[in-house]
């Protein structure tokens, strides 16, 4: 028989360790208004696991606005009479819901930040924006679903959606097809488009935006052929059989860099499948210029950042610059919406004069600012009811040139921005 | 059986040892304020709980490397459960006993099969899992056209499974509950393991697992101890998971990857394997560990030094942290202390 | 229904995704017929098998296939490092432990090749990237005609290596039983290092031909080595002509599942046919016994 004492004893050392293992920095954090040496700011993002590449876009470019705004004194607190420099929190998600909930729970309750911003793939952001509900801002910048601001279950009054949606990028290229590609290959049918996505809900979303959005509008294109494909393929040959099988017009592939440069080339090299190709944003990234080389010549790809094409607005040649000169690389354009969103938190700090994380709220909320790397409807920053931007949408035009061997993106569409008219690929051969 | 463990010999020596174990459990949320700690702990139960029902397979030499398809099963089945309206305690249970009836039918497949086959096997029902879940709506589809076909009017949601997206999982009890059901959870999980152990089912599986032979020749039924082991585990497994789902408010096929698979694997070996304690050691050291690294921002560097623990484990420590533990056991409790429990 | 040439097309694509679990699994059967090891981080050592033609290749900037026989060897002295400090510390303290060590290997490996190479995307540029061979209806390129050819010669020549020298001799008795392997004066120890060493070295082939075909990350390596496991239980553990039967098969199913039924199917359906093999036949198309 055990003496109860010692159980006691026991009790009271393994309540300690705990305490002592875990609890002991928590005293650190300081509550809200004593006077905090800096303003913290979380990230929220892949930063290990399958989709660490992105988080380290994001990652970088989030370092780089921090390190801009410090540079020059930091951010302007009323309250505190004095300009107070930011420290960016890193909270990795792993591309777990589970992860990433733990992740803004400590940078919530732990590291006491004053908003959150980030978020990768919109069922772990579906996850992860739970633990801030109601009590943190969280400025989405890498979500594509719009559930995660317009969901019913929870309080969403604090989360901002500052990067394009499904519908945002679907609805553009259905448009640009239809306008720019229908009348050279069919001025007299249907435009027969086919479409490859990754089985995971931002393919299935676009997929399901092309649909919804050729239906509402009744647009004269028709989905010949529409295959979905488990994240992480890298062998597209059947899926791309398939699609030739169907003669489509155009193919709309839907994955992230590693995938849809395997798609054009396979494609086109393997296949036989000589359409026109084309990519979403997320692929506005060096590596898939690298990868495609001339398989991307006179293909397609959509996006709201180009830093290739960067006359169309200076900020992007002057954050191009910023960028290479600090990394040592091109930027991506996942971590051009980060970007962005540290400037519009710390803006939107600024104007709260405190700290307090409710002010900050409602001073994003009240977000009314000139563009800075993504172009706006309307040239403004501003969330809409559903706390979404308007982001405008762009197609560009791969160009590979022979003797110096780099593929470079130019806009074609729409008129405002385009520096060139798209031409059908030298390779093109009808669908139909 | 149950009042029989509770009342016989055992009771009064190792069973008291829950008593501390508990009052621990139950002190710290009253020191303890911090939302993010008090995750970290119920993160932590969880682990446990599941490092538990996977030790117990183990216990009866049948290592699975596919747990993770058992707590989505669970989790999955008790959140819709939930969603129709149904008292979460229900849920929970069909959803434990899906897993179970699920691990039955895997463990009949598997019950002939060496200790690869049935990694092999197991990892590859949870990867067929989640490609159920994923292409769910396809299923749904075809059952509600039969289901009309037979004259039914109600339709199944093609969505309610959430396919690869997800879908959210209401919460069983206030959120500040969760921590007292995840720990209750976990120590009568951690009983439940002592009482078979230490029953004759329990030595049947040690038989079994030293030599399956010789068990069958001292009159052990392998086959039928052996899904019972199974059946056991995987309705612990779908317990956890049941539990975990409405908790995370939110659950996607993501919950059969492997991280779900692998993790009960390392804390036990951690721990010890095929002892009582193991599961709570390994899961506690490991899962403090891993969050420990999270708040030092380490991120790829966390699964390297996972991997090297689990390598100089096996290597120089195949039994575990158990043996010290002990030790410092005895030396604590005196040595009047002779039928340790853990 | 459609045409014959399409049908043709995926039957080809069939088979060079059969080449590459071919490489992977009469790799992984080597090791366990010798060993009796399973090495569920088979798919990590083509995944460094990998990541180590791309970095000589950008080195040397020589034909990747002849600098893929530099990393063979390389590659091959990393697996006999793994199993002399790693396989051999724990062989014979029960099959689990081997087991749960490949399970920390695949943590060691991917993660460190991230530490080394960082998680770009990265690519193999062939000589004859463009090149294709035009039959009429079919195109096929050189690459995968490369890939077809190599993996043929790589199963002549392991085949000549194990029937027409000492030590191949040596490897296939030891294989057989590991007692009498030794009362014959064989050094089974030196046996499991070559066996491992080779397993590994086909299992960078396989890597590196991957890489050349399609682009990779430290994380290309999981998936397929999952999948060579599968080919071998399907094939019938220890069997060389199951191996390839298997990786052929497993290829040939996985294609015509897409084609079929859609991209979503491509890893379960190798898991039903697992399945499916164990209820009716336990040991494997090619296998002999019981285990």
């Amino acid at each position: 028989m055990v003496n109860n004492a010692k159980m006691l004893i026991i009790a009271v050392i393994i309540s300690t360790v705990i305490v002592a293992g875990c609890a002991g920095p928590s005293e650190e954090v300081q509550s809200e208004n004593a006077n905090p040496g800096n303003i913290k700011i979380g990230l929220v993002a892949p930063l290990s696991g399958g989709a660490s590449d992105v988080g380290g876009d994001m990652k970088q470019a989030a370092i780089l606005a921090v390190e801009e705004i410090n540079a020059a004194g930091g951010v302007y607190v009323d309250e505190y009479q004095k300009k107070l420099p930011l420290e960016l929190v890193e909270g990795d998600t792993k591309t777990s819901p589970a992860e990433g909930v733990t992740a803004v729970e400590r940078l919530i309750t732990r590291e006491n930040v004053a908003v959150l911003v980030g978020g990768f793939s919109s069922g772990v952001t579906y996850a992860d924006e739970v633990p801030a509900a109601g009590k943190v801002a969280y400025v989405i910048t890498g979500a594509s679903s719009s559930s995660v601001t317009r969901r019913t279950d929870i309080d969403t009054s604090c989360f901002y959606h500052y990067c394009s949606t499904t519908d945002d990028y679907s609805q553009p290229i259905i448009q640009f097809f239809v306008e720019e590609l229908k009348p050279l290959v069919a001025p007299e049918r249907d435009l027969k488009l086919a479409l490859l996505y990754r089985d995971d809900p931002f393919g299935q979303g676009c997929y399901q935006s092309c649909v919804d959005y050729i239906e509402a509008e009744d647009l004269p294109v028709e989905i010949v052929a529409a295959e979905k494909f488990p994240a992480g393929e890298s062998d597209f040959h059947t899926y791309l059989t398939k699609i030739a099988d169907a003669k489509p017009d155009a193919v709309y592939s839907i994955d992230f860099v590693e995938g849809t440069s395997s798609m054009y080339i396979q494609g086109q090299r393997d296949v036989g499948l000589n359409t026109v190709y084309m990519a979403v944003e997320c692929n506005e990234d060096p590596a898939f210029y690298e990868l495609l080389g001339e398989w991307g010549d006179g293909h397609l790809l959509e996006t709201k950042f180009a830093p290739y094409a960067s006359d169309y607005l200076p900020m992007v040649g002057e954050y191009k610059e910023a960028y290479i000169a600090r990394w040592g690389e091109m930027p991506g354009m996942m971590g051009a919406d980060t970007y962005d969103g540290i400037y519009l938190v710390a803006n939107a700090i600024e104007r709260a004069g405190n700290l307090d994380r409710l002010r900050i709220n409602d001073a994003i909320k009240q977000t009314d600012e000139e563009e800075r790397l993504l172009l706006m409807d309307g040239g403004k920053i501003t969330f809409d009811e559903h706390n979404e931007i308007s982001p405008k949408i762009f197609v560009e035009q791969m160009s590979w040139d022979e003797e110096s061997g780099e593929l470079t993106p130019h806009i074609v569409w729409p008129e405002y921005v385009k520096e060139m008219d798209f031409v059908l690929p030298d390779n093109y051969e009808m669908g139909g | 059986m149950f009042i029989k463990a509770l009342t016989g010999k055992f009771a009064a020596s190792s069973y008291t040892l829950y008593i501390p174990l508990l009052v621990a459990g139950l002190i710290l949320p009253v020191v303890i304020k911090d939302d993010f700690i008090i995750r970290v702990l119920i993160l932590t139960y969880f682990f446990i709980m599941f490092s538990a029902s996977w030790n117990l397979l183990a216990y009866s030499g049948q290592g699975s490397l596919g747990h993770a398809a058992f707590l989505g099963i669970g989790a999955f089945v008790s959140t819709i459960i939930v969603k129709f309206g149904i008292a979460p305690v229900i849920g929970i249970f069909t959803g434990a006993a899906a897993a179970a009836t699920a691990g039955l039918f895997l463990g009949i497949l598997c019950v002939r099969l060496r200790e690869w086959f049935l990694g092999l096997v197991t990892f590859g029902f949870a990867i067929i899992m989640a490609a159920l879940v994923n292409e769910s709506s396809v299923f749904i589809n075809v059952m509600n056209s039969l289901l009309s076909s037979l004259g039914s009017t109600g339709a199944l949601d093609p969505n309610m499974l959430g396919g690869s997206f997800g879908i959210y999982s209401p919460h069983i009890v206030s959120s500040d509950m969760y921590y007292y059901l995840f720990l209750f959870a976990m120590t009568g999980t951690i009983m439940a393991t002592h009482l078979i152990f230490r029953s004759k089912m329990g030595f049947a599986f040690a038989a079994i697992r030293e030599n399956e032979v010789e068990a069958s020749m001292m009159g052990v039924d392998v086959t039928r101890y052996k899904l019972m082991a199974f059946m056991i585990s995987t309705f612990m497994a779908g317990f956890a998971g049941a539990l975990f789902a409405p908790y995370n408010y939110f659950i996607n096929p993501e919950i059969f990857s492997i991280h779900y698979s692998f993790m009960p694997v390392i804390m036990t070996i951690s721990g010890g394997i095929g002892t009582i304690g193991g599961p709570l050691v390994g899961g506690l050291v490991i899962n403090l560990l891993w969050e420990q690294m999270g708040m030092m921002g380490m991120s790829i560097d966390r699964l390297l030094i996972l991997g090297a623990i689990l390598i100089l484990e096996i290597m120089f420590l195949p039994k575990g942290l158990m043996p010290w533990i002990k030790k410092l056991w005895r030396r604590v409790a005196g040595t009047t202390f002779q039928d340790m429990p853990l | 229904m459609a045409d014959i040439t399409t049908l043709l097309q995926v039957l080809i694509w069939g088979l060079t995704a059969g080449c590459i679990y071919i490489l992977m699994a009469v790799g992984l059967n080597m090791i366990f017929g010798v060993m009796k090891v399973v090495n569920f981080a088979h798919g990590e050592v083509m995944m460094i098998g990998a990541f180590a033609s791309y970095w000589l290749w950008s080195l040397t900037n020589h034909n990747p296939y002849i600098v893929m026989f530099l990393s063979m060897l390389l590659v091959g002295g990393f697996g006999i490092i793994i199993e002399r400090f790693g396989f051999r510390k724990v062989m014979g303290t029960g099959k689990l432990n081997e087991i749960f060590l490949s399970l920390g290997l695949i943590y060691i490996l991917q993660s460190a090749a991230v530490k080394l190479w960082t998680d770009d995307v990265r690519k193999i540029e062939s000589p004859y990237g463009s090149m294709t061979l035009d039959m009429g209806m079919l195109n096929i390129t050189y690459d995968r005609l490369i890939a077809i050819a190599f993996t043929a010669l790589i199963l002549i020549s392991l085949h000549l290596f194990l029937t027409k020298t000492d030590l191949g001799r040596a490897l296939r008795a030891t294989s057989q039983n590991h007692e009498a392997a030794m009362l014959m004066g064989v050094d089974v120890n030196r046996i499991y290092m070559l066996s491992f060493g080779i397993g590994a070295a086909l299992a960078a082939s396989a890597g590196t031909v991957n890489a050349i075909l399609s682009p990779f990350t430290p994380y290309m390596g999981t998936i397929p080595g999952i999948m060579a496991f599968v080919v071998i239980i399907i094939g019938g553990l220890g069997s060389i002509p199951g191996a390839i039967v298997g990786g052929l098969l497993l290829g040939l199913v996985q294609n015509f599942t897409i084609f079929y039924f859609g991209g979503a199917w491509k890893e379960a359906v190798a898991f039903i046919m697992l399945i499916i093999v164990l209820i009716f036949k336990p040991t494997g198309l090619f296998g002999e016994g019981r285990h």
